[in-house]
């Protein structure tokens, strides 16, 4: 009976439920829409580096990272990389040789990282050949080609052509050096990418190296959403001396920018909910008092305060229930709309992608937030439902009935 | 007369004037504490990276900033420092020597970034003696070196050991030196963890081949927001052909760039909760003139001008919103100035990944003026825009109905 009153007074005043619905619904949109946003800045700065730099997972062996010792190769490389490669969820895989050292120019010299890679999977992993903005991808110079990014080439002062001399420690303990011609220069958002990495020929830095493994690193790409850890559990089983790392241990800089953003995020939502609760409580504060004739007649013929308490949260939970899936379809239809085409922010920022982000936003949600977000503001609704209740059963009914 | 009847009609309710004021009050502190909250990170990393790295205010021989090699390096002359020391507004000038290298100990060699410090100086800029896990600090005269924690670990070395540095020079000299380490330093950044040795400035100064020149004077000032003044006073007392005066905003671009991206994310947030708002205030104006129909049906149908009334009402809501927002500064304001005094500690696990990056994981608060201006001005406006749906209202009512309906 309650139930049927409740939902009778929803539309008995139209204009007002249609207020509250609105708020809902505003509501939950806004959880989605913030959310989503946010997300997308960190998504896609971590697909960035992903998938153009450290992969989703690395095989090393287990002293390699710690110094970064060229004597720690990766025993068999190329053969585990063949096998892996037809693996379930595996999109490709690459073996690279990697030393520290210095490069030097006629003018400077500089930190490096020099990476013997295999072009043609180096290209499926990280799609470097795709950030070239001058040169070639390893054609022209048959001696020594090496590629290195724009703002080491800028360090150096140097530019295609140009030689470049990279110093390391060999397998022997002995500082060798090389010289290298600079085939091609190669731009992205990653700074490792842009001022570290010296990409050369994994048969040319071997040579220098004067150690007889094939790779220190396998760098391991996914297919989009799929699981790493299933890989990472199965190579671990098949291969217990080597180490293998996902993304996430590898650059610990990115969950902490997660973390940062999401506790940013929760307070966010947070100032938002309470917003909501405002409007909501405002809106139905005053409907109560509105019709304090109607609540105060209602009283006087024997609905008991508990009832009427009750049906003014049910009213709510009605409005709550209509305004929440409404507020669910915008959000969900908006995201899915953006998540396509993406939200073009080089309006707003010049320099976006020098930081390391692509100006190209991509909002992205979890399918799991979405009922948290209805169940958030559903339950927001309630609460705010509860003073004005309060307030109507505060009502004494005789002074009710008498004021307009 | 029209004054005075809005101001009656506020009076005549005041539960209804309360719950409108209420709603455009809370407004204002909610979009306040929002943007403090935003402003006051980038404040916040601002004064991380300037006041412990690079100072606000960097003088270079002129070029160096461009090409960062040890040929652009200036003179140390005393008349220099006493005229930046003396510029108002400068605290300190710290002197530093700055090169790459090449570190070797054994069979392990590593790029390095070699800093000449004044040890006294330094201190005072980068806290870098906090920095220390192990051994001594250094003096000014001293022959010894100081490591980070990541290279000392990658060469294998400790307290005592002495590591071979190798590099280039001024104008092409080789640089070459044995060095004992003196102390191991401990940085959050990990690039800075890898690759940082520190030694006095006069040992820096012989090493390179130096004589009394230097690579940069970093300047610590008293509040931010003088930089830009500061520039232009040590500019024009210098021959620009010779040196370069440079602010934070240049000396970082990537932080500058970084909060303007993130200003982005900042200002869409700010945005949502807007509409939130903007919401929320509508709902209260759309329940307050439902619940005044009857009474403006009467007073239209009595003789009252449609227009008079709407002006009433305009008066009445502008009135209410002005009161409203004034109240929202007034709340916001000293509850913003004890967070912006006592941060907001975080806790748990995600603090704990924060942290391990050497930021402090709270919350912080900014108080800038001009953030107050804005959100209460934004605000205001949101209200006078929804306020033409009461005036709309009243342009369309019909006396006779609205009465009845009203009733």
């Amino acid at each position: 009976m309650l139930i049927k009153i409740a939902w009778r007074n929803i539309w008995r005043n139209k204009t007002r439920s249609l207020v509250v619905i609105g708020s809902i619904i505003v509501g939950v949109w806004a959880l989605l829409a913030g959310t989503g946003f946010m997300n997308g800045f960190m998504v896609s700065y971590s697909a960035d580096m992903i998938e153009h730099d450290i992969s989703n997972l690395q095989v090393h062996h287990p002293d390699f990272k710690t110094d970064f010792d060229i004597k720690y190769y990766l025993p068999d490389a190329i053969e585990k990389a063949e096998e892996l490669r037809v693996w379930p969820g595996v999109s490709g895989v690459t073996t690279r040789m990697i030393s520290n050292g210095m490069v030097s120019s006629p003018q400077k010299a500089g930190a490096v990282q020099i990476r013997g890679i295999d072009p043609e999977n180096e290209a499926i992993v990280t799609g470097i050949d795709s950030m070239l903005i001058e040169g070639t991808y390893f054609e022209d110079v048959k001696r020594n080609p090496v590629i290195i990014g724009s703002k080491m080439a800028e360090n150096l002062k140097v530019k295609l052509r140009s030689k470049i001399v990279l110093t390391f420690t060999d397998g022997n303990g002995d500082v060798t050096a090389g010289a290298f011609r600079i085939v091609g220069i190669i731009k992205s958002s990653s700074i490792s990418i842009n001022e570290l990495y010296a990409f050369v020929k994994q048969e040319d830095i071997t040579r220098l190296f004067g150690i007889n493994g094939e790779a220190h690193e396998l760098a391991i790409l996914t297919e989009k959403q799929f699981d790493e850890d299933l890989i990472l559990n199965k190579y671990q089983a098949e291969y217990p001396n080597d180490k293998i790392e996902s993304w996430r241990e590898i650059a610990p800089e990115l969950e902490f920018m997660q973390e940062m953003y999401a506790n940013m995020l929760y307070i966010l939502m947070a100032i938002i909910m309470i917003a909501l609760i405002f409007g909501i409580v405002n809106t139905m504060l005053m409907a109560v008092l509105e019709r304090s004739k109607e609540l105060g007649i209602l009283m006087a013929i024997g609905l008991n305060k508990m009832r009427v308490y009750f049906m003014i949260v049910i009213e709510t939970i009605f409005l709550a229930l209509i305004g929440a899936p409404i507020g669910l379809a915008i959000g969900a239809l908006n995201i899915s709309l953006y998540m396509e085409k993406g939200v073009d922010l080089s309006n707003y920022s010049e320099g976006l992608e020098a930081f390391g982000y692509s100006s190209i936003l991509y909002p992205y949600l979890e399918a799991s937030v979405y009922p948290i977000v209805t169940i958030a503001v559903f339950i927001t609704a309630i609460i705010a439902a509860l003073y004005p209740a309060y307030k109507a059963i505060k009502l004494k009914p005789v002074e009710a009935i008498h004021s307009i | 007369m029209i004054f005075k009847i809005a101001s009656r009609n506020l009076w005549r309710n005041k539960r209804r004037s309360l719950i409108t004021i209420a709603s455009i009050t809370f407004a204002v502190l909610l979009a306040c504490v929002m943007r403090s909250m935003q402003l006051g990170s980038y404040e916040r990393m601002i004064e991380n990276s300037a006041r412990f790295y690079t100072g606000y205010i960097q003088v270079h021989k002129a070029g160096y900033w461009e090409d960062k090699m040890l040929d652009n390096s200036f003179d140390d002359d005393g008349d220099l420092r006493q005229m930046i020391n003396e510029t108002e507004g400068v605290e300190i000038a710290v002197p530093r020597v700055e090169s790459f290298a090449l570190s070797a100990f054994g069979t392990k060699t590593k790029g390095a970034m070699v800093l000449g410090v004044d040890p006294v100086l330094e201190d005072s800029l980068t806290r870098v003696k906090s920095k220390m896990i192990e051994g001594e600090y250094l003096d000014f005269n001293d022959k010894s070196i100081l490591i980070a924690e990541g290279l000392a670990k990658y060469l294998n070395v400790g307290i005592g050991d002495t590591i071979v540095l190798l590099g280039q020079g001024y104008h092409g000299s080789s640089a070459a030196g044995i060095y004992p380490i003196k102390g191991i330093m401990k940085f959050p950044v990990p690039i800075q963890n890898n690759q940082t040795v520190y030694m006095s400035l006069k040992e820096a100064q012989w090493f390179f081949g130096l004589g009394n020149q230097l690579s940069s004077l970093s300047l610590v000032i008293d509040k931010a927001k003088n930089t830009d003044r500061i520039v232009a006073e040590i500019s024009s007392k210098v021959d620009p052909e010779l040196l370069e005066v440079m602010g934070w905003k240049d000396l970082m671009p990537d932080l500058v760039q970084g909060i303007e991206i993130d200003n982005i994310s900042g200002k869409f947030m700010l945005w949502i909760l807007y509409a939130v708002i903007g919401f929320g205030m509508f709902g209260t104006f759309l329940m307050m003139t439902a619940e005044r129909m009857y009474e403006f049906g009467v007073m239209i149908s009595i003789g009252m001008k449609r227009f008079q009334m709407q002006l009433i009402i305009a008066l009445e809501m502008a009135i209410m919103s002005s009161v409203s927002v004034l109240a929202g500064v007034g709340i916001s304001l000293p509850i913003l100035i004890y967070y912006h005094l006592h941060p907001v500690m975080l806790s748990g696990k995600s603090a704990d990944a924060i942290e391990k990056f050497g930021v402090e994981a709270a919350y912080f608060f900014s108080i800038e003026p001009s953030l107050f201006y804005n959100q209460a001005w934004a605000i205001f406006f949101m209200s006078v825009v929804l306020g033409f749906y009461p005036i709309y209202f009243i342009q369309r009512l019909k006396p006779v109905k609205a009465m009845r309906d009203g009733k």
